[in-house]
């Protein structure tokens, strides 16, 4: 039996915190996962993206909510951060204006997504790809819009200097890491002992 | 007004079948039956189990050590279920506008 790291790590994704409802089947799906000879990648992936879906219905509320919420940062990019990097771009050597730039970007997509996870620490990749998405997809909305492009011309695009592909993994990156970090520090403080009380 | 059933899919029917040659079968074989991914057989799973047309318990490990594995067999109306999906459909006559 050749299971990997990766493939255990996705059955772990695939059966962590399940909505109670499919707990049985959640529990049934690594049952079997534990009994393959192979082909456990692509049992895991199956397992995961079913999972996904389940529980894309039981927080579908939730979700709608975390969705308008993802719309914070792209506001805040544009209205607060973005004018404050132009200010400041005359003012400093490019190397020093670019780093700045893209540190805004994804400080800000990062804090996002990790204020979110520390509220919903459960759904913490599920925020981090959302938000990341958002922010990207915002982006390359918002440039053919601007500039009048066709959609045809999302492929050529760049995203922070980089290609298409390469722009949106960090997108995911940095929001990733965000809503871990995020749902970590929720985490503690959620299980931080009680301040002991004053005594008469 | 009473509601019918939906119908059964094709890959609805494929695990049905599955299950009708054998008694109680692991989630692996039916997907080695029925050539379906684990993304696509356990929901589908869940639907017929919800509408009563298979049933499911957890057995004992056949060596020990291993976890114990969830099993399905199909119940009476699953079967009759597959019985009537799979009976042959009467050929429909059309009369009058179209005669010659």
């Amino acid at each position: 039996m050749v299971r990997t790291l990766f493939d255990r790590w996705l059955i772990d994704l695939a059966t962590a915190n399940p909505p109670p409802a499919r707990e049985e089947w959640v529990r049934a799906m690594r049952a079997e996962f534990e009994a393959l000879e192979r082909g456990h990648t692509g049992w895991a992936l199956g397992c995961l993206g079913a999972a996904l879906g389940w529980r894309l219905i039981a927080h579908w509320g939730s979700l709608l909510v975390i969705a308008a919420i993802a719309l914070v940062p792209l506001y805040l990019d544009h209205w607060v951060s973005s004018p404050l990097v132009l200010w400041l771009a005359p003012r400093l050597p490019d190397q020093t204006f670019r780093a700045l730039a893209y540190a805004t970007n994804w400080g800000v997509l990062a804090a996002a997504s990790g204020t979110l996870a520390a509220i919903r620490p459960r759904l913490w990749v599920m925020i981090g790809v959302g938000m990341a998405l958002v922010k990207a997809m915002g982006g390359l909305v918002g440039f053919i819009l601007t500039f009048d492009k066709p959609v045809s011309v999302i492929p050529h695009l760049h995203l922070m200097d980089a290609q298409l592909d390469v722009g949106i993994g960090a997108y995911l990156g940095y929001s990733l890491i965000g809503a871990l970090i995020g749902r970590s520090l929720g985490g503690a403080v959620k299980r931080a002992p009680p301040k002991p009380g004053r005594s008469a | 007004m009473t509601t019918r059933p939906r119908r059964l899919s094709n890959q609805a029917l494929s695990v049905l079948a599955a299950l009708d040659s054998a008694d109680w079968r692991y989630g692996l074989e039916i997907a080695t039956a029925t050539a379906l991914k684990s993304g696509s057989l356990y929901p589908l799973l869940i639907r017929l189990s919800d509408r009563g047309l298979l049933e499911s318990r957890w057995l004992e490990p056949e060596r020990p050590g291993r976890p114990a594995r969830h099993a399905y067999r199909i119940t009476g109306a699953g079967r009759a279920a597959l019985r009537q999906a799979l009976r042959p459909q009467p050929e429909l006559k059309l009369h009058g506008a179209f005669n010659g």
